[in-house]
């Protein structure tokens, strides 16, 4: 117990991940994790600051709060750290007109962008529109492209469905990187900036905040190098050789939220 | 420098050595009589991903090659070799007509995936299902990781970028069989029963720096077969190659690679 007080001191905030902490997404939507609905709620009536930080890119920010709501999580849309909305800022800053390699269900969040002669590619999460075909198209485009810019909304590797693990965006970006012999740049988790935007948007600095997630590398790992101190759960894609990952060690492993708030709101003290 | 043994094995690159596309290099089919002519074990190699031994063996024969199917070994046979020999039932990612050659290999409940060129098997459940087997400790064999090629409509995608994207997502590298891997040679060999030492290579330019880069193989160059500066038969612009030989593209051909584009 003392190990956890150590821990968890001056913890004031929590970034929670969603997918996978949350609920697996699939059939019908999505099944809540045991415990979890609960354990927002819980979070949402202490003194501790709450936002959610996710690397959804198959939906908008609206679908998967409604979704969520359904569900009976209490969440609201200016919660959400999300990476499309991130990812419009970037090619407005800098008059990007993206070729959108996307599932349509995140199409909304790019409706203010001019997707006009293409001068760059977007991609994110397209789950089925992975086809043979768009990914063609993509690179195709990439390969006429003086300097081609390749923007991905995330790097997983894989998540969690509740029929099973799914390959995520980070394998088709690694796919057109290898292609055209070019990097990607990551607007996502674990982006620094990313998560310091989610910080900015609490109010709060990184050794205050505690992640939770499912991803090893991409939640925690990723948390851990912008100082934040990071909780892997073992539902979603957990999966039990993340508990000796030769890189990445968590500052708890907890079985699922549940118990990662009950620990939080035994020992984080203002 | 050590005595070198007695050469007991030959193997012959097709494409650019015996023939260019549909015709038969200059003096080949004599030179191949020759060779018959002395005790040494012959092997045609090639890296195709979709002709089976027996489109191959026709194109050749017509061309009136005097040579049997068990002689040629592409990098389809390759990956049929270490299928058998890890013995595994894979899951075939290969051009519907590659599947002659891995007839009699058990697909039924796969706990291994092979993967060549087959865009109409490049959809994500497909992918998904293979990446599922993976997971679960199966292994990837990969025939070969070319980045693209040339259709009609411009360029393609090649297995390359989706064998990447499976290594990346189960964090496990795939064994790749097709030249110019090292196990791409030593499979051929292995059906002669000689050792690399033993063996030489034939093949244009291109397949000699391959093989001098990776294998034990003498490489000596018989033919100089490809008029065109030997960047051009890499048209599937395979990475190794691409990474290894920039320099080499760079002052053997005056022509300026351009992020993998090199035609």
């Amino acid at each position: 117990m003392a190990a956890w007080a150590k821990r968890l001191a001056g913890v004031r905030g929590v970034l929670l991940d969603i997918s996978g902490v949350l609920y697996d997404s699939g059939e019908g939507g999505g099944t809540p994790i045991d415990g979890s609905v609960e354990a927002v709620a819980r979070l949402k009536r202490s003194q501790l600051k709450v936002r959610f930080c996710t690397n959804e890119s198959q939906k908008s920010r609206g679908e998967l709060v409604r979704l969520l709501r359904r569900l009976g999580f209490n969440i609201s849309e200016d919660e959400v750290t999300a990476p499309a909305p991130a990812a419009c800022q970037i090619l407005k800053e800098r008059g990007l007109r993206p070729h959108l390699l996307i599932h349509d269900g995140v199409r909304p969040e790019f409706d203010q962008i001019d997707t006009s002669n293409p001068n760059c590619v977007v991609m994110a999460d397209a789950g089925d529109d992975f086809s043979y075909r768009n990914m063609n198209q993509a690179f195709q485009l990439l390969m006429e492209l003086e300097r081609p810019v390749l923007i991905s909304l995330g790097k997983g590797r894989y998540y969690k469905e509740t029929s099973g693990l799914m390959l995520d965006v980070g394998a088709y970006m690694k796919a057109l990187e290898y292609a055209c012999g070019i990097e990607a740049e990551v607007v996502g988790k674990p982006s620094p900036e990313f998560f310091r935007s989610a910080l900015q948007a609490m109010g709060l600095e990184a050794h205050q905040a505690v992640m939770i997630g499912d991803d090893i590398v991409g939640d925690v790992g990723g948390a851990q190098q912008c100082g934040m101190r990071a909780l892997q759960v073992r539902t979603g894609k957990f999966r039990p050789s993340d508990e000796h990952h030769p890189e990445v060690q968590a500052d708890g492993y907890v079985d699922n939220l549940a118990e990662a708030v009950d620990l939080l709101l035994q020992h984080a003290h203002e | 420098m050590a005595a070198r043994r007695a050469l007991k094995a030959v193997l012959v690159d097709l494409n650019g050595t015996l023939h260019i596309e549909d015709a038969a290099v200059p003096g080949a089919q004599e030179a191949l009589k020759r060779l018959r002519g002395t005790s040494v074990m012959v092997r045609f190699v090639t890296n195709t991903t979709k002709e089976s031994k027996q489109d191959l063996l026709e194109r050749l024969r017509k061309l009136e090659f005097e040579i049997s199917e068990d002689e040629i070994f592409t990098s389809l046979t390759a990956a049929r070799s270490l299928v058998e020999q890890k013995q595994v039932r894979p899951m075939l990612l290969v051009d519907d007509r590659a599947l002659p050659d891995f007839k009699g290999i058990q697909t039924n409940d796969p706990n291994a995936v092979v993967i060549g060129l087959a865009p109409e098997h490049f959809h994500y459940q497909v992918l998904n299902q293979a990446f599922r087997l993976l997971l679960d400790g199966a292994p990837l064999i990969a025939i070969h990781k070319a980045r693209y090629y040339k259709r009609k409509d411009g360029l393609a995608l090649g297995p390359g970028p989706f064998v990447t994207a499976l290594e990346y997502a189960t964090d496990t590298p795939a064994t790749v069989v097709g030249k110019p891997e090292t196990t791409f040679f030593l499979e051929a060999l292995r059906s002669t029963g000689c050792s690399p030492e033993e063996a030489v290579m034939i093949g244009d330019g291109n397949t000699e720096r391959q093989t001098r880069r990776k294998s034990a193989l003498l490489p000596t160059s018989l033919a100089r077969a490809s008029r065109r500066p030997w960047i051009t038969s890499c048209s599937t612009c395979c990475e190794p190659l691409w990474q290894r030989n920039r320099e080499q593209l760079e002052t053997r051909s005056g022509w300026v690679p351009h992020r993998g584009k090199i035609f």
